[in-house]
């Protein structure tokens, strides 16, 4: 299959390259070189070299080398790469006498659960959508969730405009894994107000998995995965890496980041480091400041890669640490508070000037992350891998508080924990065209919450099997995979000295699922069905939380006997691509039972602060179902016409005992249909790049107002439809002698025409409106 | 750059995470108002009387204890409002702080129902601004209703009507009879 697509690239390719190729005059030159596994450090053999359009190619001897003689010097050749057990490299060489080119290529039975980063990354049979290049260049200083936001079927949940979770297909939390460095992220995702701690920086590719990926990437991947995957380290000694810096006019906010390699010359030790920094200041809706909504953020990765004897090692070392103001005028004592901050048109107690500090309430959060991963070939066709993952996190929430001398510098609430994960996989190649591994994940997570928390401390213990396999015998235009996986979870929950008395242990257990067929029609077309069946149990929040909700002036309260929450989501999924059109057409639908949300009581509960609505944890079956469109036509010359639609249909049956003339409700804060149309003009590179070097694009996004909305509860009161603009330029400047080193450079401009509007999916939309208009300029140069 | 600075850092992380991580103590700053107190003393001193909202097992749970308001007929009260956080212990009584910092409090009386009753403030903050923590408290005939005492934080005493401006430290409602 993949051996196809890569046929149909090439026959891109040939068309873009063929004039190229016959200016040059000396035809008699051989391309030599060697195919190297870039696992193991091996040379591989039997591996297939072609140039394309010349129908030239050779295999590698059992030494890896090759050779393909009578080629046109100093000319550009396209050499795709294949192996039988490897993901096929595609390079563009300028072909000159007296040299020796190296390929690395990559074992592709990395699709593991979990434990690789490419997991989802050649071609799963899911849907797939992906940030990279030129793209997320200009993203990557936005949090994560504000990156994927143009992404079809992803949404945001803001609680204001610092905080942003990503959505998929409606669901968002522990509803979604976020899988860095090949770990997936355990902090406090539970919380709507808790955004995942990713720095956009380290990725090379962002991934959207969407579907249930439960067999994958473990409990929760209910409506899909982020994937933030990271470049691999350098193949070849040397040094390289690349420098970022970038501006946004709405808050005056600054970014720089950098990453560097380098691999020794004779061992086989590589090494990264990576960071980032970032600060800014109070953003501005159009008509006024937003007080205290300043950001401060600090981030730092080292990789390191080395061998010793048989054993391939990887450590990872991360830290990300961030300080995020809340808008002051969000912070409400009572529901009377909210209702007036409700009924004014400009918010109330707003600090409506610019500045960089941050003050009350505001947001500090570090997150760390040790992660070593060991790996072998054990005999021919298997190999074995281990990883172990240690994560620490720490989010403490200062809010503004009735004292207001200089000595409370404490914060009000304070959430620390541990999650221990070792991962132990088999993996192998094809053996009877099935390729694909078992493995076993043992977890243990401490979390201290401390007195005055919304949630008791709790420790879990957890175990998983998993088994994947995936068929394909090329040329047959088919493809399967199919997955299991069981998880147990037993968390033991206890309170230390709030108000109430928890200490109970919990016990759940699930199977994960899934089933993939992917078919190619003629050279163009993909069809794929995926169906999913994934888990998560309640958490301890659904389980045991009580207190008010300040946000939003609800009192909240968990019930202790929630059953898991199980999801079969089901995704047909068709793709065209031929030349420059390029289509996708998802369909989804994900039934939940059991699905977990907050009911609104018709009783209020008196505090000392006056009375609030009472929301409990309840359950009852749910059904998302929608629509995932995208479109790229080409119009003249480079010039095309694009389009995405995300449609979203989610409700809930009511129990029996509800009254009410329907059977069922829309489920709230769910994202309204967006509808995405625009222009975009690219040039490419070269006849052979596939990367453009000029990109130009101007986009409207029209998002409607969201009329499914349940019919009672305080958040039945969504914001009118509104279109924003957004332009984005980007061009690579490139020395025409050197393809390492080139420049990186673009201008983008978020709500270019100053709308007012407010997000139905934004907590604070009862408080102010949007920011207003952004122009980013940002460059990055690659050496 | 090689193995054992990657150890070395590897070694150093490792330590300081687990470092921060064995310190167990909880140095959050978390104060909850759970009980208000009325303090009613007669001017002419033949009454001194406090009447409680009590709720120590904070918010949910419990339901709040609250007695009622009793006052007699044509008397005038001194009134003064303390604020105690009865979910430490030994409790903490707020009320001094919110007396130090009253340029940044502001109490609101509300009289709900048929009831007879002015209140009018006694006090005021450090700028001449209203404060209202000590009111007097002037009940004409027999009647019931309540009175809802709101302690706002952070209010604009500039504006004529403050009464609406900050947020809310403290609600609660006492039911009053006066007889």
């Amino acid at each position: 299959m993949i051996a196809q697509i890569v046929r149909v690239w090439g026959a891109v390719s040939l068309v873009f390259s063929s004039s190229l190729w016959l200016g040059a005059q000396h035809c008699d030159i051989p391309l030599r070189g060697m195919v190297w596994d870039a696992d193991t450090g091996e040379p591989l053999a039997f591996a297939a070299v072609r140039v394309i359009g010349t129908h030239r190619g050779a295999l590698t001897d059992e030494t890896g080398a090759f050779l393909i003689p009578d080629l046109c010097e100093d000319s550009l050749y396209t050499v795709v790469v294949s192996h039988i057990a490897c993901e096929h490299e595609r390079q563009v060489i300028r072909l000159l006498e007296n040299q020796v080119f190296h390929f690395y290529l990559r074992h592709h039975v990395l699709k593991e659960v979990v434990v690789q980063a490419q997991a989802a990354a050649p071609m799963p049979i899911q849907a797939l959508e992906t940030l990279s290049g030129e793209s997320l260049a200009p993203r990557q200083s936005l949090p994560l969730g504000e990156a994927l936001r143009d992404l079809a079927g992803v949404s945001v949940l803001n609680t204001g405009t610092t905080i942003a979770k990503p959505v998929i297909h409606g669901l968002h939390s522990n509803r979604i894994v976020i899988v860095a460095h090949g770990v997936p992220l355990e902090g406090q995702q539970w919380g709507a107000e808790h955004a995942p701690e990713i720095d956009p920086f380290s990725a090379q590719r962002i991934s959207v998995v969407k579907g249930a990926a439960g067999v994958r990437y473990g409990i929760g991947a209910m409506a899909g995965a982020i994937v933030v995957e990271p470049a691999s380290l350098r193949q070849q000694p040397g040094m390289s890496g690349w420098l970022y810096g970038g501006l946004h006019s709405n808050g005056w906010s600054g970014v720089l980041a950098g990453s560097a390699d380098w691999k020794a010359s004779r061992r086989a030790l590589a090494l990264r480091l990576q960071g980032s920094v970032k600060r800014s200041g109070n953003l501005r809706a159009p008509d006024y400041w937003l007080g205290n909504t300043g950001l401060a953020e600090m981030n730092f990765a080292i990789t390191a890669e080395g061998k010793t004897g048989a054993w391939r090692h990887e450590t990872v070392i991360s830290r990300f640490s961030q300080r995020i103001g809340i808008l002051q005028a969000a912070h409400v004592g009572n529901l009377t508070d909210l209702r007036r901050a409700i009924e004014s048109q400009s918010p109330l107690n707003n600090d409506n000037r610019f500045t960089f500090d941050i003050g009350r309430p505001f947001q500090r959060i570090h997150h760390y992350m040790v992660r070593h991963r060991a790996s072998r070939s054990l005999a021919e066709k298997w190999k074995c891998s281990t990883q172990y993952a240690l994560q620490f996190n720490r989010r403490e929430e200062y809010d503004i508080v009735r004292r207001t001398d200089n000595l409370s510098t404490k914060p009000q609430q304070r959430f620390r924990i541990w999650t221990h994960m070792l991962d132990v996989a088999l993996k192998h190649l094809p053996i009877s065209h099935w390729e694909g591994g078992l493995g076993a994940q043992l977890l243990y997570q401490y979390n201290l919450v401390g007195r005055g928390g919304l949630i008791p401390d709790y420790q879990s213990w957890g175990a998983s099997l998993w088994w994947l396999e995936r068929w394909r015998h090329f040329p047959k235009p088919w493809e399967v995979e199919l997955g299991l996986r069981a998880d147990y979870r037993r968390t033991a929950a206890k309170t230390t000295g709030a108000f109430y008395n928890v200490d109970t242990t919990v016990h759940f257990g699930g199977v994960s699922a899934n089933l993939g067929v992917a078919r190619l029609f003629g050279a163009y077309m993909r069809l794929m069905l995926h169906t999913g069946y994934a888990w998560r149990p309640p958490h301890v929040n659904e389980l045991f939380a009580r207190g008010v909700h300040h946000g939003a002036a609800t009192y909240e309260e968990g019930r202790p006997d929630l059953k898991a929450e199980r999801s079969w989501n089901t995704h047909l999924s068709a793709q065209y691509r031929r030349q420059r059109i390029q289509a996708t057409l998802t369909l989804f639908s994900n039934r939940v039972k059991n699905f977990i949300y907050l009911d609104p009581q018709r009783t209020f509960v008196l505090t000392s602060r006056g009375a609030f609505p009472a929301y409990f944890y309840t359950q009852a079956d749910a059904v998302l179902s929608g629509v995932d469109v995208s479109l790229s036509l080409p119009l003249i010359g480079a010039l095309h016409i694009e389009g995405h639609a995300s449609l979203l249909r989610a409700y809930r049956f009511l129990s029996d005992s509800a009254e009410g003339p329907s059977p069922r409700d829309w489920l709230p804060l769910m994202p309204a249909d967006r509808f995405q149309y625009g222009l975009s003009w690219s040039k490419p590179e070269s006849s052979a790049s596939q990367t453009p070097s000029t990109l130009v694009r101007i986009l409207a996004t029209t998002t409607l107002r969201q009329t499914r909305i349940p019919a009672s509860g305080l958040l039945s009161n969504a914001p009118p439809a509104f279109t924003l603009w957004s332009a984005e330029i980007a061009h690579a400047f490139r020395a025409k002698k050197s393809r390492q080193r080139y420049l990186e450079a673009g201008l983008m401009v978020r709500n270019l025409t100053n709308v007012r509007y407010r997000e139905y999916l934004n907590f604070f939309r009862f408080f102010t409106d949007e920011p207003g208009t952004n122009i980013s300029i940002w460059s990055k140069w690659h050496f | 750059m090689n193995r054992s600075f990657v150890k070395t850092i590897l070694f150093c992380f490792i330590a300081s995470a687990l470092i921060t991580a064995c310190k167990k103590e909880d140095d959050t700053e978390n104060e909850v108002i759970t009980t208000v107190v009325v303090q009613l003393k007669s001017t002419d001193g033949s009454i001194d009387r406090r009447f409680t909202w009590n709720d120590p097992d904070g918010d949910g749970g419990l339901p709040p204890t609250v007695e009622d308001i009793i006052l007699a007929r044509n008397k005038e009260y001194d009134a003064q409002v303390y604020f105690y956080d009865r979910s430490k212990s030994p409790e903490v009584n707020v009320t001094p702080e919110i007396e130090r910092e009253s340029d940044d409090h502001l109490l609101v009386y509300r009289i709900n129902g048929a009831l007879q009753l002015t209140i009018t403030p006694t006090d005021a903050d450090t700028k001449g601004r209203p404060f209202r923590l000590k009111t007097r408290w002037t009940t004409k005939g027999a009647s019931t209703g309540s009175v809802l005492i709101t302690l706002r934080h952070n209010p604009n005493k500039l504006l004529s009507n403050p009464d609406e401006t900050g947020s809310v430290d403290a609600e609660v409602e006492f039911p009053v009879r006066i007889q």
